[in-house]
């Protein structure tokens, strides 16, 4: 089933938490839902699902508009961040409840549950209360009783936040293998942007209200279309520095006190057309450095953090301090001069003013 | 560590002491009170002569054969807090539930108004309510042609649980929207997208999950109609009238004309009190959550 959301709004009061929000979800998509926490992901999925009503707006599945549409007839299954399991019931009655209220004979709520119940691997829990399971146990109850319905459409708020971080990367697996079995349908809230590009076809990054930008992982890590993109996705951030646009002797640089880049000829006109004063705000992802080569920007060591795979090196050039990930052995010590070389076709640019990209339509 | 035991029992023996200290006067009325019932005359605690004609109410009546005995007042006692529990349980519920779970006007103006009925004295209404008693009498059947509660008029066993229930209702709107407040939202969410309507909500998920709220309630409201005095006594007339209560029928023993045989009253008081002590042994627990407010273990 698609779903679309048109200029959909919702307003608590003054507070816009959700703003002329569009988007377009194709049948059979992973969509996650992604943003820092109050900007408004949840109340998206809240009324998708509906149990909020737009403040203006609309959504459709499929061609119908289904603003006005009761929770219980628009054919989908939610997961809540608690699992929201039915305390007094038992695992086999919690997921039983859907079919329970539509009076579907008892023999065929047997059978849908096994049916269910196998898929994440519960059958032996099912007498259980919810208390008397584990998180990771509960969460696969709250997925059968969402999925027993045959929904068109499965929600998921934070499906995997509760969970700890071992059971968090098995179930990001499990869950993701499971969507595209069934192919249903899916949008997922989370903050995590870890789950979200592993899950998901699409992400939909939102900040205080507002979609920011829609595509693929891949998109949105290589081509963020603003700062806030650029800032948060990443881990270890993107290193954004202020700079300001200068011609000296023909070239095009980003000059401030601590540092000079020098444009590739490639981009310099794009920039030149595109920025209004000269303000700009470099971006540049820590991998995209390479630190102790023999030539470049003279900095010195801040702080080293081994990660195993790889060594993130804080470095410090004149005030700035710049991230850097390096492949181990780093044998510099705290204190110590490196130099540094920037990767200049993987650099991002920004107007500090518009914050947005420089380098995208 | 001996000095530290000892310190340690020191403390408790105070503690214990101090609290046996403050229980004892308590303890001792009652233990009077058992004593006066199996006597002829007291001195203090002492028993001036044992006797079992103090319990002779339990099989005539001390008023003569035409009253009610004390069995028929005791029933009229039960159906008389069954049935105010009962309404004071669901109304509660429902309205703590739209209180506690849904947006409209006046939601504000009528807790706080709930709050000020609670503290309200209820004997300045008992003049008014005598009025609407008797016109509620008047109306066919549901005045007083009811069976077991008489009606919902004057001089009615539910025309009293009426009275009580909606003395009640206000501390028990408060307790009940206490415990529904503490339910997650998403539980609700959840049902209501399973396909559940606001009633299969409230009755399937949220009642069950708010049973200590329930069991505190009932118990609270059970026991205040089982010992209430005041509104079944202004309500009802006659001694050991057809919808007489036990509290009221203590009562008839300090009549003006013959003197008051203590002994006896002890006695029916004993009488009165054993259900509720027996009640309160078994339910003490439920009882002490109705402060604590919380839903034990769930959401």
């Amino acid at each position: 089933m698609e779903v679309r959301l048109k200029n959909l709004s919702k307003h608590f009061g003054k507070v816009k938490a959700v703003n002329n929000f569009n988007l377009e979800i194709n049948d059979g998509e992973f969509v996650a839902l992604l943003g820092p926490s109050g900007c408004g992901k949840t109340t998206t999925l809240l009324m998708i699902a509906g149990i909020y009503k737009p403040t203006a707006g609309g959504i459709y599945f499929g061609d119908k508009i289904v603003n006005e549409v009761l929770p219980k007839d628009r054919k989908i299954g939610m997961v809540f961040q608690s699992y929201a399991l039915y305390p007094h019931m038992t695992a086999f009655d919690n997921i039983t409840f859907p079919l329970k209220l539509l009076r579907t004979p008892k023999e065929e709520r047997e059978k849908r549950v096994n049916e269910v119940a196998k898929l994440v691997q519960i059958e032996e829990l099912l007498d259980r209360k919810p208390a008397e399971l584990s998180g990771g146990q509960q969460q696969r109850v709250a997925l059968c009783r969402a999925l027993i319905k045959k929904p068109d459409i499965l929600l998921l708020d934070e499906p995997l936040s509760n969970l700890d971080a071992k059971l968090r990367t098995l179930m990001r697996a499990e869950l993701k293998r499971l969507q595209r079995r069934l192919g249903i349908t899916t949008i997922f809230v989370t903050h995590d942007q870890v789950e979200a590009m592993t899950m998901s076809d699409k992400i939909a990054l939102l900040q205080l209200g507002k979609l920011q930008q829609y595509s693929s992982s891949d998109e949105l890590y290589n081509r963020p279309v603003n700062l806030f993109v650029a800032g948060f996705i990443g881990s270890p951030p993107m290193n954004l520095i202020d700079v300001s646009l200068e011609q000296e002797e023909g070239k095009l640089l980003l000059k401030n006190e601590d540092i000079t880049i020098e444009i590739p000829s490639k981009i310099s006109k794009l920039i030149q057309s595109r920025s209004q004063d000269n303000k700009i705000v470099l971006g540049i992802r820590p991998e995209n450095i390479t630190i102790d080569h023999k030539r470049g920007e003279e900095a010195e060591v801040y702080v080293v953090e081994p990660m195993g795979m790889q060594v993130l090196v804080t470095v410090k050039l004149g005030n700035l301090q710049i991230k850097v990930l390096t492949a181990p052995p780093f044998t510099k010590k705290m204190g110590e001069e490196v130099k540094l070389h920037f990767n200049v076709n993987k650099i991002h640019l920004f107007d500090k003013n518009t914050e947005k990209s420089l380098l995208l339509n | 560590m001996v000095l530290n035991k000892f310190r340690l029992n020191l403390k408790s023996i105070l503690a214990y002491g101090a609290l046996i200290a403050f229980s004892m006067p308590i303890f001792l009325v009652f233990l009077w009170l058992v004593i006066t019932t199996f006597s002829t005359r007291t001195e203090g605690l002492e028993s001036l002569g044992w006797t079992l004609s103090n319990w002779s109410f339990l099989w005539k009546s001390p008023f003569g054969p035409k009253f009610q005995s004390i069995w028929i007042v005791t029933l009229n006692t039960f159906i008389l807090a069954t049935v105010m529990t009962t309404i004071v349980v669901f109304v509660s519920a429902m309205s703590a539930y739209a209180l506690s779970r849904m947006k409209f006007a006046g939601r504000k103006g009528f807790l706080s108004a709930t709050l000020i009925l609670h503290a309200f004295p209820s004997v300045t209404l008992l003049i008014p309510i005598y009025f609407v008693l008797r016109w509620i009498t008047k109306v066919p059947i549901i005045g007083q042609g009811l069976p077991l509660i008489g009606g919902f008029g004057f001089n009615t066993i539910g025309g009293v649980a009426l009275v009580m229930v909606a003395f009640q209702l206000p501390f028990g709107i408060w307790i009940m929207k206490g415990f529904f407040d503490n339910i997650s939202w998403d539980m609700e969410r959840s049902a209501l997208i399973d396909g559940a309507s606001r009633f299969q909500v409230w009755w399937k998920i949220l009642m069950p999950n708010i049973k200590p709220g329930i069991a505190a309630l009932s118990i609270f409201a059970f026991i205040s109609a089982w010992n209430a005095y005041i509104i079944p006594f202004t309500f009802t007339v006659g001694r050991a009238g057809k919808s007489t209560v036990l509290s009221v029928y203590i009562q008839n023993f300090m009549s003006e004309s013959v003197m008051t045989e203590w002994n006896m009253v002890a006695a029916v008081g004993l009488f009165q009190l054993i259900p509720v002590l027996i009640f309160f042994f078994f339910t003490q627990e439920a009882l002490l959550n109705i402060y604590g407010g919380g839903a034990k273990g769930g959401a």
